[in-house]
């Protein structure tokens, strides 16, 4: 396959998928679910492993999603593997810092 | 040097070729990091103030509209995904398409310019602004200093279009485009990061 067909193939794949994310991490985190046995303004009365689960799943898709954008949408993919992973860096350990500073 | 190698090395794909080059300048690159660091510092700032004080963060959390939240980061990603898109027919030095693509995505950057002062303007004329308590000092800083980087990145992205339609971009003229691009998909990058930390993450 032409290099510029896998290019667009690869960037409407991380467009679908970003999309995808954003949606499905909207709902996890307003889901009635989570949220059925706790009063709306209270943390410590939901489920503590439902809500473990949900962190966790949130917390990996907006690495995801940051992968995506620095990986397809900034080309970082093709670039030296030492600026790839500098990149990288950022949308993976910046959630984990977040995530570990919330919720520890 | 390093290209000049791999191009006497006969085994080498046209994709490895591309390997050694960073895109766009090196300087846009300084800048992103510079840029980046900042919205890092007042992520981790907005996350420890929201540990010490759970309960103002969380209720401050629950003022503010997701489906606005929702709808720009949405905005955000499709104009990325449009800049993505002309950036490689840029490289083709299709100009015509950059063209349409930069406008599709300069209007849905106006689109979340609007959605954000919308929201802006619900929460002032609920009697929410800087001074109301911790929440709102940070989320006002940080989604308005966000706000100007649109700004300018859709001056950037108009600047772009205009060249564009001179027919400039080509297979050996788009570095420009390329950091301007990587600008741009800085701002979504730290978009996300805004989303789920103030609207996702309660």
């Amino acid at each position: 396959m032409p290099l510029f067909h896998k290019n667009i193939k690869s960037i409407h794949l991380a467009a679908i998928i970003l999309i995808g994310l954003t949606c499905l991490t909207t709902a996890i985190s307003y889901s009635p679910v989570i949220f059925k046995f706790a009063s709306p303004l209270s943390l410590t009365d939901i489920n503590p492993s439902l809500r473990l689960f949900s962190i966790i799943i949130i917390v990996l898709m907006t690495m995801i999603k940051g992968i995506k954008i620095v990986d397809v949408f900034m080309e970082m993919r093709d670039t030296p593997k030492q600026w790839r992973r500098f990149a990288l860096s950022y949308p993976i350990i910046i959630p984990l810092v977040l995530a570990l500073i919330l919720y520890l | 040097m390093q290209q000049l190698a791999l191009i006497d090395e006969p085994s080498q794909q046209p994709s490895e070729l591309s390997q050694s080059k960073l895109p766009g300048d090196i300087a846009m690159w300084l800048v992103i990091m510079m840029e980046l660091t900042v919205f890092a510092l007042f992520f981790i700032g907005f996350a420890v103030m929201k540990r010490l004080e759970p309960d103002m963060f969380l209720q401050g959390q629950h003022t503010i509209h997701i489906t606005i939240g929702l709808g720009c980061t949405l905005s955000l990603l499709l104009s990325s995904y449009l800049v993505a898109l002309a950036l490689n027919e840029a490289k083709r030095g299709n100009n015509v398409k950059v063209a349409k693509l930069l406008r599709g995505s300069l209007c849905l950057a106006f689109v979340y310019l609007i959605a954000k002062s919308y929201e802006y303007t619900l929460l002032i004329n609920a009697g929410f602004d800087l001074s109301t308590n911790d929440f709102f000092t940070l989320y006002f800083l940080i989604t308005a200093f966000h706000f100007m980087h649109v700004i300018l990145g859709c001056g950037i992205l108009f600047y772009l279009h205009q060249q564009s339609r001179k027919q400039f971009y080509g297979p050996n003229e788009h570095q420009g485009f390329e950091a301007a691009a990587a600008y741009w998909h800085m701002v979504d990058l730290v978009w996300i990061l805004v989303f789920f930390l103030i609207y996702i993450a309660h």
